[in-house]
């Protein structure tokens, strides 16, 4: 057996080809990052690519479909060629060892597909012989030592199909294999072979139809509808810290972190899902395969558009880089993705045969060096090289983040403020934001106390004064100047928003409001909106930039709950005998404005003394106001109609239900006008190719 | 007898109703979505010849026989063998249209016998049977067809009718002192089938093919210029190589994803090096619808590399019915290709390895200026003086969403631009160019349609006028960049859509996609392109007049250089070739109106009339066929023009991108803003990631300095060398540039210092060093 492999070496030593790409051209795709928002912002090449490997023809000629590629700990790199029922082993210098493969169907060796391998520390090779249904372990210099066939167990039940695909030993010895379609979860076997249990299992994600379907409806009765069933494994790999990345099937939960005890850490539910590709593009990704560097960085490809994926191991987004071509430093259909201890990344190409190699260029290992430099706690040096990749790359978020959190150690909070703020992170900004407070407090503690003290025994004075002046002389005589008509206008929306029950009565049945009103109050409205956004502080408006605003869609948004409440109560009250006109409803429903217009401005100015940990306040003051808002709406409907206060509920309710049906009739009613207006569109193109 | 028919008026009315509907119907429809089928191109420069007078008769089954010769070639053609040759008689070197089969190739060619009659095709031709289907690309030997050989004046004709097709066409041979032309004269063409098209035609694709061991390479003048080595190691299975001259057409662009691979051809030539001979192809009618095409060995299992030009007379274009329907794929329906014409100059020597890509630069610098002279009676020369770099400063751009009040955001003011070089003036720099861009109304993509006045937020025309006079009075280049053509957004209501913009074939306005950071098109972009020929009418004396008012002398012109499309709007239609011609005359009146005219990129029929090239490629495209990375288009132009590099601290690696300037003799550029570079995050101009002028300005100084010092004093002279060094087992990544004052320029790409052999000069790593002689 040995004989035979050290003649096939001879012959494809000098068959394996290394095409260097010449650091002279550009990269042929886009180099960014994601913020946490998920906006792509451009950096400088984090990657290049470096080479090419191909294996040039002999016997089964180059690689054929390959599917899988493992870098073992001393460096060798270990290809599934799975369309030539082999496995390559390739030395660090990418110099052929040997290849693992049978001698006709009698040997054991022999694999048929071989999906994935898998090398220990001590170099015991673990292989999926798909085609045969079993892992295969090799010895070091690949000899045959043993054949872990299907597992049995009562857990794994009698209509048990296993198809092993990817396989992964942890330094206990357990192996944990993906099947295909088996939605339980990984199977883990035993040291021994034997089936332990399922790990990782996934859960059924229900969308609202089915979760309804399923609150409202016995097992019984769904009797006969499509089952559900949990996403499936991909891809797995196990990182040196014994942790298992998995990637799924799933649309939404591609990618998971799994620690021993089969609990998803980190990633549970994060959608990797590039939105600024998608939102361009339009079609969603597909994760095929994930591994992690020595610095537990995490590496994700997509087979969709071809994009590698960097995180660390906080789940920040470091590079993102690659795409599908035919050009240098492209691939048709990536299959796997390794990266070796000097941090180049392999990606193999099952369609062509060849695996790109790609090296970090001086930039990205700056920030990979800034990064380990500031986990392990050395965070003069780290800040040095931090501000290394600023000077490439000015907005780079994580060295603002991580510049700003060495200030923060230093208690330099100003500065961390100001950095945080530039990285556009509302959280850490916060927590500077905090401590920078506390300092300002303690330091002006004194001077605070006593202005606080002057002001209200000042404003105590002051509104005595004027009620013992009043008291004295009696009210003013009513003056009529050019403002009057303004002040009366306040008085009255005051007067509403103090007296609802009094004062919807009064715009019904006596004339209060007018039109005037109604106009003033709106417009105040959508500028108090659009002001209490401007006022709002940085860490209250999570962290987005006003740039990001769009200030037309807000005052729409503002507007549009007016207009749909009121048509609909109009609607609904005219079947409900209610005796308000349109001209009483669109007026009072105006009216319920008023307390966001007193409060929404000065509530937004609170925030900017407020941080994040305070933000119960800020949400219970909000959630008053809702109520308060809440309350006038049924107030103003039970008084402009006159209605027993019961029948107020009922038609308040009436009017919520009508709205949300008025909202999802237009949906469906611009859904069917933009498709009606495609057709004729359509039509009149098909008629002007015919004329 | 003859009684009045009486007809009721109610069926005459009727009658009228309908008719009169009838036609409001079609009109509506004409209106609404016109149709290709109203488009009439002009025949301006575009040449309609018939082919010539047959002297006599050549019979199809003679064996090969000479045809015509001079004092310097000889041309030989074997109908039964499908055979050409031309020989060149002071060396006895022969160029064959297939080459000899080796022993190998003989047994393999009895057995695929396909690949035998691909070989032999003299004629590659790509057509449509039904005008539906997708093009079919095969030899000429591939399909029935019958031929006709004639020896005409000066040389060769052939012509061909495919029979199952009824497609016809003439190809004639012409052998001349220095080389050998083919033409295709338009009139020969015949289409007799209703429905079958033809789509391109490709001459000769095997003429003077290589096999992997031998040596040499040809030459593509792909981005700065590339290189396929014969006997490089080559990543096999891949796609041969194909692209347009002068770019791709908006107008047929298929691609699904922006192309991050490729960088645009600017020449109509390609070279061919061989141990004792050199072949210049150089495009001298029909360049702007031609594709240079690169196979090789396993293409077509052929071992052979393989290169040549396709002449697409037809495009093929996916347009589709409704938004949510799939893309059909259609053929243009006319022609759009008039004669075409290109000529194989051949060099041959008894010394091996005498030829290189200089000499196949220098021959096209010589065919260049024989072009502009005879095309647009140009004679080129160098401006007076330069500048030693090029600062392009960026004014500002609107968010894509939102913003408070006003979604500009502005990244430098025009006094600010004044504070910049004096800055710059106080550390030494004085000798420079400012590029001023995004200073229209709304920033960078604002709508061009109204563009002017400067926005008020830079300072507005008041600011405009003081910057321009303030240049005046200190004698500095400021230079306005200015999209002439490109519409972010709809028009304006006053330039009226349906005759303003460009269209694609059929029913369709060109809407070019803007590309995201993430590096795809971003849906639903709402772009548009000004029909050439209503800039001309309507738009260029405005803004011209505009212009000069305000003061500018120095203009930086968008597409002109780097943007070539047809236009299928019935009112302003245009073709690719004639726009080129248009480009070439608004350059002239430019120039003749300011100081000097820049174009971007560098399309050589551009570079005819204007007086800089900026961001010039100094890179190739990362298609597989190629090898290398050559300064093929700075060979041509160092010396007759100025031309810059790409902004460099915009680059991957900056340091790199500054070696690579100083090997391709480019002076430097840098792209600056004087508000911090983050600010663009949210706008469309958000490629930046290191622009802002404080954090930059120490490195302009150093670069500026190194500029004057070794660029400067080469102006004017042409590059006469370049190579790399032996690289000792790749030791040495060390390149050298030699000018014709005899200075060389040695740049080290590698890890360890190089020692200049005969000398003690070191070159660092990631250095470089000047040897005058």
């Amino acid at each position: 057996m040995m004989r035979k492999k050290f003649i096939c070496m001879a012959i494809l030593v000098a068959l394996i080809v290394t095409s260097f790409i010449p650091v002279t051209a550009a990269t042929p795709y886009a180099n960014y990052f994601l913020t946490a928002d998920g906006w792509a912002l451009p950096t400088p090449a984090a990657y290049v690519p470096d080479k090419i490997i191909e294996f040039k023809t002999v016997e089964e000629g180059k690689l054929k479909n390959p599917k899988d590629i493992f870098i073992a700990d001393n460096g060798n790199i270990y290809i599934a060629d799975s369309g030539n029922n082999r496995i390559v082993v390739l030395s660090p210098e990418y110099e052929f060892l040997f290849d693992i493969k049978g001698e006709g169907p009698n040997d054991p060796s022999a694999l048929s597909d071989p999906t994935c391998v898998y090398v220990d520390p001590d170099g015991t090779i673990l292989v999926v012989d798909a085609g045969n249904k079993r892992l295969v372990e090799f010895t070091e210099r690949g000899n045959f030592r043993y054949s872990y066939l299907t597992p049995e167990d009562e857990l794994l039940g009698e209509d048990f199909s296993y198809q092993p695909q990817k396989v992964i030993k942890d330094n206990r010895g357990y192996i944990y294999v993906t099947s295909v379609g088996e939605y339980r979860g990984i199977i883990l076997l035993g040291p021994d072979g034997e089936f332990r249990n399922f790990f990782g299992t996934n859960r059924v994600i229900l969308n609202f139809w089915d979760a309804l379907a399923r609150l409202l409806w016995s097992r019984e009765d769904r009797k006969g509808q499509i089952v559900n069933l949990p996403y499936t494994f991909s891809n797995i790999y196990i990182s040196e810290d014994q942790y298992v990345y998995a990637t799924t099937t799933s649309t939404t939960a591609q990618l998971r972190k799994i620690n021993f005890a089969g609990a998803d850490v980190l990633y549970d539910g994060y959608n990797f899902n590039d939105s600024s590709i998608i939102q361009g593009a339009g079609q969603s990704q597909v994760f095929i395969d994930v591994t992690v560097d020595k610095n537990n960085n995490m590496y994700l490809i997509d087979s969709t558009y071809g994009r590698i994926y960097l995180f660390d191991e906080w789940g920040q987004n470091l590079f993102v880089f690659g795409s599908l071509g035919t050009g240098y430093g492209q691939y048709s259909q990536p299959t796997s993705i390794e990266v070796d201890d000097q941090g180049r990344v392999y990606v193999v190409d099952s369609r062509t045969g060849v695996i790109t190699v790609f090296k970090p260029t001086a930039f990205a290992q700056t920030v990979h060096n800034a990064n380990k430099l500031f986990s392990e706690g050395d965070y003069d040096e780290s800040y040095a090289q931090w501000q290394k990749v600023l000077d490439q790359d000015n907005y780079y978020r994580l060295a603002l983040q991580s510049m700003g959190t060495i200030h923060m150690r230093k208690d330099e909070f100003k500065e961390a403020m100001k950095l945080y703020y530039e990285a556009e992170d509302p959280d850490l900004y916060s927590t500077a934001f905090e401590e920078q407070r506390a300092e300002f407090i303690k330091r002006y503690f004194s001077i605070i106390a006593t202005v606080a003290v002057l002001l209200l025994i000042g404003i105590s004075t002051l509104v005595s004064f004027m009620r013992r002046r009043r008291r004295k002389l009696g009210p003013k005589p009513e003056k009529i100047t050019w403002y009057t008509p303004i002040k009366n206008f306040f008085k009255r929306m005051v007067y509403v928003a103090r007296h609802p029950i009094d004062g919807f009565d009064e715009i019904r049945y006596e004339g209060m409001g007018y039109y005037g009103d109604m106009f003033g109050i709106m417009i105040l409205y959508v500028i108090s909106e659009l002001l209490s956004i401007v006022f709002t502080s940085f860490i209250y408006r999570d962290g987005v930039s006003l740039d990001m605003i769009d200030w037309g869609s807000r005052i729409v948004w503002a507007l549009m709950p007016w207009i749909v409440v009121v048509i609909v109560n109009y609607g609904v009250t005219t079947i409900m005998y209610g005796e308000g006109r349109f001209r009483d409803i669109i007026i009072g429903g105006a009216f319920c404005h008023v307390p966001f217009i007193l409060t929404s401005i000065p509530l937004a100015i609170l925030t900017n003394v407020l941080g994040r940990s305070e933000a119960q306040l800020f949400t219970l003051a909000n959630t008053f106001i809702s109520i308060y808002v809440g309350l006038m709406v049924y107030f103003c409907i039970k008084g402009v109609h006159g209605f027993h206060p019961l029948k107020g509920v009922v038609v308040t309710i009436l009017t919520a239900v009508g709205v949300t049906a008025v909202s999802a009739l237009f949906m469906i009613v611009y859904g069917l006008a933009v498709q009606m207006f495609d057709f004729f569109i359509q039509i009149g193109k098909e008629l002007s190719y015919i004329v | 007898m003859f009684d009045r028919i009486k007809i009721p008026k109610r069926l005459i009315t009727s009658i009228i109703v309908v008719l009169v509907l009838i036609i409001a119907v079609y009109v509506a429809i004409k209106v609404a979505f016109g149709s290709q089928h109203d488009v009439k191109f002009s025949k301006d420069g575009i040449n309609f010849s018939d082919p010539a007078p047959a002297i006599s008769a050549i019979p199809n089954d003679a064996e090969l026989t000479t045809v015509e010769e001079n004092s310097r070639f000889r041309l030989e053609y074997s109908p039964s063998e499908d055979l050409l040759v031309v020989t060149d008689l002071k060396t006895g070197v022969s160029f064959r249209s297939w080459p000899e089969a080796t022993e190998e190739e003989v047994e393999y060619y009895e057995k695929n016998k396909n690949v035998l009659q691909i070989l032999k095709s003299i004629v590659f031709v790509e057509y449509t049977k039904s005008g539906q289907e997708g093009g079919t690309i095969l030899g000429i030997n591939q399909v029935p067809h019958t031929k006709e050989a004639n020896k005409i004046d000066g040389g060769l004709q052939i012509f061909y009718n495919m029979t199952e097709t009824g497609i016809r066409f003439a190809i004639e041979f012409y052998i001349h002192e220095d080389g050998l032309e083919v033409l295709i004269p338009k009139n020969g063409i015949e289409e007799t089938h209703e429905t079958a098209k033809l789509a391109s035609l490709y001459v000769l694709p095997y003429f003077d093919s290589a096999r992997q061991e031998d040596y040499g390479y040809f030459v593509a003048p792909d981005g700065s210029g590339a290189l396929t080595r014969f006997d490089a190691n080559r990543i096999t299975n891949y796609d041969s190589y194909n692209k347009k001259i002068y770019g791709d057409d908006m107008t047929f662009n298929r691609l699904i994803n922006p192309d991050y691979k490729s960088w645009p051809i600017t020449m109509p030539v390609f070279g061919i090096v061989k141990e004792n001979s050199m072949i210049t192809c150089y495009i001298k009618e029909g360049d702007a619808n031609a594709s240079l095409f690169i196979e090789y060995p396993g293409n077509k299992n052929l071992p052979l590399y393989s290169i040549g030009f396709y002449f697409r007379y037809r495009q093929f274009y996916l347009t589709k019915l409704s938004k949510g329907s799939a893309d059909y794929e259609l053929l243009e329906e006319n022609m759009t290709l008039g004669d075409v014409r290109q000529k194989f100059y051949i060099e041959t020597t008894d010394e091996a390895e005498s030829f290189s890509y200089v000499d196949v630069a220098n021959k096209t610098r010589e065919l260049l200026f024989e072009t502009w002279k005879t095309k647009y009676g140009i004679e080129r020369k160098l401006a007076d003086n330069a500048k030693s770099m090029n600062v392009r400063i960026f004014m500002g751009d609107e968010n894509r969403w939102g913003g408070a009040l006003d979604t500009l955001k502005v990244m430098t003011t025009f006094d600010e631009v004044i504070e910049m070089y004096e800055e710059l003036k106080a550390k030494g720099v004085e000798d420079i160019r400012f590029s001023i861009a995004g200073w229209q109304k709304d920033g960078y993509y604002g709508n061009i349609t109204k563009k002017f006045n400067p926005d008020k937020d830079f300072g507005g025309k008041k600011g405009f006028e003081k910057l321009t006079s303030w240049a005046k009075e200190n004698n500095v280049e400021v230079s306005f960049d200015n999209n002439l053509l490109l519409v972010y957004g709809r028009p304006k209501a006053s330039v009226p859509l349906r005759s303003s913009v460009v269209k694609k074939p059929g029913v369709h306005y060109l809407q070019f996609q803007s590309t995201t950071s993430s590096g795809v098109y971003r849906r639903g972009s709402d772009n548009y392109v000004l029909s050439p020929l209503y800039y001309e009418k309507k738009v260029m004396a405005k803004e011209i007049q505009k212009l000069k008012q305000m003061g500018a002398a120095h203009l930086d012109l968008q597409q002109l250089g780097d943007n070539l499309f047809t236009d299928y709007n019935r009112y302003t239609a245009l073709l690719r070739s004639q726009l080129a011609d248009k480009y070439v005359k608004w350059l002239k009146e430019y120039t003749e109106e300011f100081d000097t005219i820049s174009i971007y990129y560098g399309n050589s029929y551009a570079v005819s009339t204007a007086d800089k090239i900026l961001n010039i490629p100094t890179v190739r495209s990362a298609n597989m066929v190629f090898d290398e990375t050559v300064p093929f288009i700075q060979i041509v132009y160092h010396g007759i023009i100025d031309y810059y590099s790409n902004p460099l601290n915009n680059e991957d690696d900056p340091r790199f991108a500054l070696l690579r300037s100083l090997e391709y003799g480019a002076f430097p550029s840098y792209e600056l803003t004087y508000r911090p570079t983050g600010d663009l995050k949210y706008t469309n101009y958000n490629r930046l990631f290191n622009s802002q002028f404080s954090l930059l300005i120490q490195d302009v100084v150093e670069t500026y300095n190194i500029s004057e010092e070794v660029l400067k004093p080469l102006r004017g002279e042409f590059i006469v060398n370049h190579y790399r060094v032996p690289d000792d087992g790749g030791k040495y990544e060390v390149y050298v540039t030699e000018y014709s004052n005899g200075t060389k320029i040695y740049v080290n790409y590698g890890k360890i210092g190089y020692i200049i052999p005969d000398t003690t000069t070191t070159v660092d790593a990631m250095g470089y060093a000047v040897v005058t002689a």
